[in-house]
């Protein structure tokens, strides 16, 4: 029979992969409404970025520049949603990744599927994003070589 | 509430995690054309119900099935995914239903709602489909027009 301990350790592990899935999806959500401060509070203070072209932005200042020197200028922002988390937590540190989807009449055929990777860090009792990559399309298209 | 009540609710919400993990690795190895590691995702003795390609039994027909009829049919530029979860557990056992969202490319959005029916079985190497079954669409024409089709 598991001991006290243990049993807390392991729901301690369920609610850590709840927070981060939360976690992902208010970024989700903040990514739709152009909640960009909120999106930000997402992030560590010295998380890396590297979504889609916009390159590896190191810390936070960058990817505030990048907030609001890209995502904020769209004319108009596509529908976002994320699905099929598969969340890995190792102590104050986790890894996962997601389906992303866009959807925008701008696209070709109105949607990409893309994918999120991502680690996350609990700082102070709250999770947040270390490093998150989006690659799209994933998976990616056939090479023409 | 005693240790070993409070173990077993532990236990199955644990289990949950891990079907749905099970399910959702099955999908990201079915859009990336993993043949193989979708197959991981049976039992040994495991059963694939897809589409009316009558079920088929056994890590090798299963694969077999995969390469033979997704071999160029499922292809990069699909999307895949899953949701909405009802997932029940039973001792070393456990029934799930999910919607699958079959994405096409197209000059214009193209959708398909599918579903899957499962039962998982907890074994040495974590759960595994015992029985999987896939439908597409879900529900049937006949369904969705209240029997007029």
């Amino acid at each position: 029979m598991a001991t006290e301990e243990e049993l807390k350790k392991r729901i301690g592990v369920l609610q850590d992969i709840r927070e981060i899935e939360e976690l992902h999806r208010k970024y989700v959500y903040c990514l739709c409404s152009r909640q960009w401060d909120e999106l930000l509070d997402c992030f560590a203070d010295d998380a890396v970025t590297d979504i889609g072209s916009n390159g590896l932005r190191l810390g936070k200042k960058e990817i505030e520049e990048m907030v609001y020197g890209k995502f904020d200028k769209l004319e108009r922002t596509p529908g976002h949603m994320a699905a099929q988390p598969v969340i890995t937590v190792d102590g104050d540190m986790a890894t996962g990744y997601w389906i992303l989807y866009l959807f925008s009449k701008n696209l070709p055929g109105e949607w990409v599927q893309g994918r999120h990777e991502c680690l996350y860090r609990k700082i102070n009792g709250k999770w947040r994003f270390g490093y998150v990559k989006y690659v799209r399309p994933w998976p990616p298209e056939p090479s023409d070589h | 509430m005693t240790l070993t009540e409070l173990e077993k609710q532990v236990g199955e919400l644990e289990d949950i995690e891990a079907i749905k993990r099970l399910q959702r690795l099955y999908v990201y190895a079915l859009a990336s054309q993993q043949w193989d590691d979708m197959v991981d995702c049976f039992a040994d003795d495991g059963i694939a119900d897809v589409y009316d390609w009558g079920p088929k039994k056994g890590k090798e027909e299963i694969g077999s099935m995969f390469r033979e009829n997704f071999e160029g049919r499922v292809l990069p530029t699909h999307g895949h995914f899953v949701t909405q979860p009802i997932i029940e557990v039973d001792g070393d056992k456990a029934t799930g239903i999910w919607m699958l969202y079959l994405f096409l490319p197209g000059p214009e959005m193209t959708w398909t709602q599918c579903r899957y029916d499962c039962e998982y079985v907890r074994t040495g190497g974590g759960w595994k489909f015992g029985y999987m079954k896939f439908t597409r669409p879900w529900p049937s024409e006949a369904v969705v027009t209240g029997g007029k089709d």
